[in-house]
C-alpha cells in the first residue's frame, strides 16, 4: 500500500549531510521513489545519496518542494512533451531564478538531476547551458567555459571545408 | 629516426627552389622542427588534457548531446539550426566527438550541396532522416538522397510555383513508388497529390500537408487509413471542397487535426438547407481549422459537418470592407452557435486587435501564439468594437480566462461590458495607450470612495464588491509602448488596483515594462515584475 504522503524520509549525501524530507518531495526523483518502492518495510536509517553533496542537494529539493504535486512525466505524456521540448527553449520565471547560479553549481544541479533522474530539473539545466551557447561564436563559447582551442591548424581547416558544404546548402 | 629533410628526400621534382646542396645546418634544423612538432602534439594533448578538467566536462556524453539538441531548435521553427551544430563542433575536441558520435543530431538534410548531404548521411548512421528539398538541388543530391528513402521520416518537397527543376518532379514519383515505411510526414507544395501517392508505400504516414497547385481527391489515391493530420492549403479547394470534405470521416477515420484554407466556396450540389441530422460526423477529430474563405461557404461547412465537443474549432474568416460585412460576421456567429460548432468549448485565451486602415477598421480575434490548445477566432473586416464586444460576450465570454486589447477606443459602456460578461477574467494585456488611458478611466470612475481606506474588509465592503469588477482578475500584463501616458495617471490606478488586491479580489501580479510604474505603491500584497520590452 502506499505510504501517506506526509510521511518523511531520511536522505544522506556524501559528504555526510542529512536532510529528512517529506516523501511527497523527494519522489520528484525516480531514483529515489524507486528505491523507497522497493523498501517493503519502514526503516529510519536515511537513504544514501554518494553523488550528491549537501549544497547541491538542498538545490535540488529548493526545486522539488516547488514543484511538488506537479504530475511526474509518464511514458504516454513523454511523447508529446519531447515535442514541446523540440520547439521551445522557455524556461518559467521561478525555474530561471532558481538556476541562476555559478557555472560550477548549474554544472552540479544538472549531474544531480541525471543521477536521481529528475528529468523537469535536467531540462531545466540543459537549457539554461542551450540558452548560454545559442548565438556565440566557437572562442566565445570557449571563454565562456573556460575550454582552450584545442585543434591543429589542419583540424580547423577541414572543420572549415566542411562548414562551407552546409552554408552552402 | 630518418630525418624528413634529407637532401634527397624532402624536396619534390618539381619543386622550383634551388637546392641547396651542402647546408651544413639543415640535419640541426630539421631536428628541431621534428622537436617543433612533437611538442605542438603535446601541447595538443595537454590541452585536450587541460579541457577534460572543466566543470563543463564533467557532464556525461549523453547530457552534452541533449544540450546539443536543444541548441539546434529555433523558436517557432520546426527546423533544426544547423549553423549552431557546425559551431558546436568546432569548440573542442570532446565536444565534436560528442557532437558527431550522436546520429540523431544529424538526421536533417538540404538537398543543395552533395558533399554536405553526404556527410550528413554518413554522420546520421542508420538514424531515420528528415529530409527537405526547397531551393536548387542538382540531379546527384536528388539521387543520393532518395536512394535513402527507405530511411525517410519526413520528406518536404517545396520548390515555389515555380515547378522548372528538371526531372524532380519524376524523381519524387519514381522514388515514392517504392517502400517508404518509416515515413510518418510528407508536405508537398505545387505538386499534384496523384502523381506522387501510391498505395502501401508509407504505412506509417500520420501527417501530410498539401501546399497550392490543382489538388484532385479520390477516395482510392489516398489508401492513408492510418492518417492523423491533414492540411490542404490551395486556392483550388473550393472546386472539390464540399464532395471532397465529405469524403473524409469515411476515407480517414483516424483523422485528427484538419485543416483547410483556400477560397473556400460552395459546391454547385450543396445547398443552405441541411438537417442536423444529417451532418457527417469525424469520430476522431480533436482540431479543426477552416479558413480563407468567405462567411457563406464556411457557415454552410459547420451546418454540414459535425464534431465532438472536444473538438478545437479555429476559423478564419476575410471579408471586405463592404456595407454588410457586419450583419454577416454577426450571423455567421450565431450560425456557429446554433449549429452547435461553437458549443462549451474551453477558451484559454484571445487576442484581440483592432487597428484603422485608410478606409476601415479592421478587428482581428487571435489565439496566443505558442498555445495550440486554443479555441481561436480570427476576423478581418469593419465590425465595430461594440458589435463585436456584446457578441463575444453572449457567446463564449463565460469561458474566457485572458484577454489583450490593443489599440482599441474603448468607451467606459465597453469597458462595463467586458467586465460584466467576461467575469471569469483572470489575465488583462493593455497593448497601448489608448486602452491603458481609458481603462485608468475606467477603474477611476468605478472606484467606491470608502474602499480606498486601509481598514479590513466591512459589510459594507462586501456588498459594493460583488458590483466591481475584476472578479476574478489576477494578472495584469502592460505591453509595448504603453509606458509613456501612464506615468502621469499611474498613482490613481495603482492605488486602485491595490485597493481590489487588498480586498480579497486577488490581484497578485503585474508585468511592467520598462519600469514605468512606480512600483513601491504596488509592493504590499502585490507581485510587480519589471521587465524590458521585448523580454515578453
Amino acid at each position: 500500500m502506499a505510504a501517506p504522503a506526509t510521511q518523511q524520509i531520511k536522505i544522506r549525501c556524501n559528504d555526510e549531510k542529512e536532510f529528512t524530507v517529506d516523501r511527497d518531495v523527494l519522489e520528484r526523483s525516480v531514483l529515489i521513489k524507486n528505491m523507497l518502492e522497493d523498501v517493503t518495510e519502514q526503516q529510519d536509517a536515511p537513504i544514501p545519496l554518494p553523488n550528491v553533496s549537501g549544497p547541491v542537494m538542498a538545490k535540488v529539493l529548493e526545486y522539488c518542494t516547488h514543484h511538488r504535486g506537479e504530475p511526474l512525466p509518464s511514458a504516454d505524456t513523454e511523447q508529446s512533451q519531447d515535442e514541446t521540448r523540440k520547439r521551445t527553449t522557455d524556461i518559467s520565471e521561478w525555474d530561471q531564478k532558481f538556476i541562476t547560479v555559478d557555472q560550477e553549481m548549474l554544472f552540479e544541479i544538472i549531474l544531480a538531476a541525471n543521477y536521481l533522474d529528475i528529468k523537469s530539473l535536467l531540462d531545466v539545466g540543459c537549457k539554461t547551458v542551450a540558452n548560454m551557447i545559442k548565438g556565440k561564436t566557437p572562442e566565445e563559447i570557449r571563454k565562456l567555459f573556460n575550454i582552450v582551442n584545442d585543434f591543429t591548424p589542419e583540424e580547423e581547416a577541414q572543420i572549415k571545408k566542411e562548414n562551407e558544404w552546409a552554408e552552402d546548402r | 629516426m630518418s630525418l624528413k629533410g634529407s637532401k634527397t628526400t624532402s624536396r619534390k621534382p618539381t619543386d622550383p627552389t634551388p637546392l641547396i646542396l651542402y647546408d651544413p645546418h639543415a640535419q640541426k634544423r630539421f631536428q628541431i622542427d621534428d622537436q617543433i612538432l612533437a611538442l605542438k602534439q603535446q601541447i595538443q594533448k595537454l590541452q585536450v588534457a587541460r579541457n577534460a578538467y572543466l566543470p563543463i566536462s564533467s557532464l556525461p556524453n549523453e547530457v552534452l548531446s541533449n544540450i546539443f539538441l536543444i541548441c539546434r531548435r529555433k523558436p517557432y521553427s520546426d527546423r533544426p539550426d544547423i549553423r549552431v551544430l557546425l559551431t558546436l563542433t568546432w569548440v573542442c575536441h570532446h565536444w565534436r566527438d560528442v557532437a558527431l558520435s550522436d546520429s540523431s543530431l544529424w538526421t536533417y538534410i538540404g538537398g543543395e550541396n552533395f558533399l554536405w548531404a553526404a556527410e550528413c548521411l554518413s554522420r546520421s548512421k542508420e538514424a531515420p532522416l528528415e529530409v527537405i528539398f526547397d531551393g536548387p538541388c542538382t540531379s546527384d543530391v536528388r539521387t543520393l538522397l532518395l536512394f535513402q528513402l527507405h530511411r525517410f521520416k519526413r520528406l518536404e518537397v517545396d520548390y515555389g510555383s515555380d515547378q522548372n527543376v528538371p526531372g524532380a518532379i519524376d524523381a519524387f514519383s519514381n522514388a515514392l513508388k517504392h517502400p517508404a515505411p518509416m515515413l510518418e510526414s510528407l508536405s508537398l507544395h505545387h505538386i499534384s497529390i496523384s502523381t506522387i501517392l501510391s498505395s502501401g508505400v508509407s504505412p506509417s504516414l500520420h501527417t501530410l500537408s498539401l501546399y497550392g497547385g490543382f489538388i484532385t481527391w479520390a477516395p482510392n489515391i489516398l489508401p492513408l487509413s492510418g492518417l492523423k493530420n491533414l492540411s490542404i492549403q490551395s486556392p483550388e479547394l473550393q472546386i472539390f471542397a464540399i464532395s471532397f470534405v465529405q469524403l473524409l470521416p469515411s476515407s480517414l477515420p483516424r483523422l485528427e487535426t484538419l485543416r483547410l484554407d483556400g477560397i473556400f466556396c460552395s459546391s454547385p450540389a450543396s445547398t443552405s438547407s441541411h438537417h442536423l441530422s444529417k451532418r457527417v460526423y469525424f469520430p476522431n477529430l480533436r482540431k479543426v481549422r477552416i479558413g480563407g474563405g468567405e462567411v457563406a461557404p464556411v457557415s454552410e461547412f459547420f451546418e454540414l459537418f459535425g464534431f465532438s465537443p472536444f473538438t478545437m474549432v479555429d476559423v478564419v474568416i476575410q471579408t471586405y470592407h463592404d456595407d454588410t460585412g457586419r450583419e454577416t460576421a454577426v450571423d455567421f456567429l450565431r450560425l456557429l452557435q446554433v449549429s452547435g460548432a461553437l458549443g462549451h468549448r474551453p477558451i484559454s485565451a484571445w487576442i484581440v486587435h483592432t487597428y484603422e486602415t485608410d478606409d476601415s477598421m479592421s478587428f482581428e480575434v487571435l489565439p496566443s501564439s505558442d498555445d495550440e490548445k486554443l479555441l481561436s477566432f480570427h476576423f478581418m473586416h469593419h465590425l465595430r468594437l461594440e458589435g463585436a464586444i456584446q457578441l463575444f460576450a453572449s457567446l463564449l465570454a463565460q469561458n474566457l480566462r485572458t484577454l489583450c486589447l490593443a489599440v482599441v477606443d474603448m468607451s467606459m459602456d465597453d469597458w462595463s461590458r467586458v467586465f460584466a460578461q467576461f467575469s471569469n477574467l483572470e489575465e488583462l494585456t493593455l497593448a497601448d495607450d489608448l486602452t491603458v488611458q481609458s481603462f485608468i478611466e475606467f477603474i477611476g470612475n468605478s472606484t467606491p470612495e470608502d474602499a480606498s481606506d486601509d481598514s479590513d474588509i466591512s459589510d459594507t465592503d462586501s456588498e459594493i464588491l460583488p458590483a466591481l469588477p475584476f472578479k476574478a482578475l489576477r494578472r495584469v500584463r502592460f505591453l509595448e509602448d504603453s509606458g509613456s501616458e501612464l506615468n502621469e495617471d499611474n498613482i490613481a490606478f495603482c492605488e486602485a488596483l491595490k485597493v481590489r488586491g487588498k480586498y480579497g479580489l486577488g490581484l497578485e501580479k503585474i508585468w511592467v515594462i520598462r519600469g514605468m510604474f512606480d512600483v513601491n505603491i504596488l509592493k504590499e500584497g502585490v507581485e510587480v515584475i519589471v521587465q524590458e520590452k521585448g523580454s515578453f
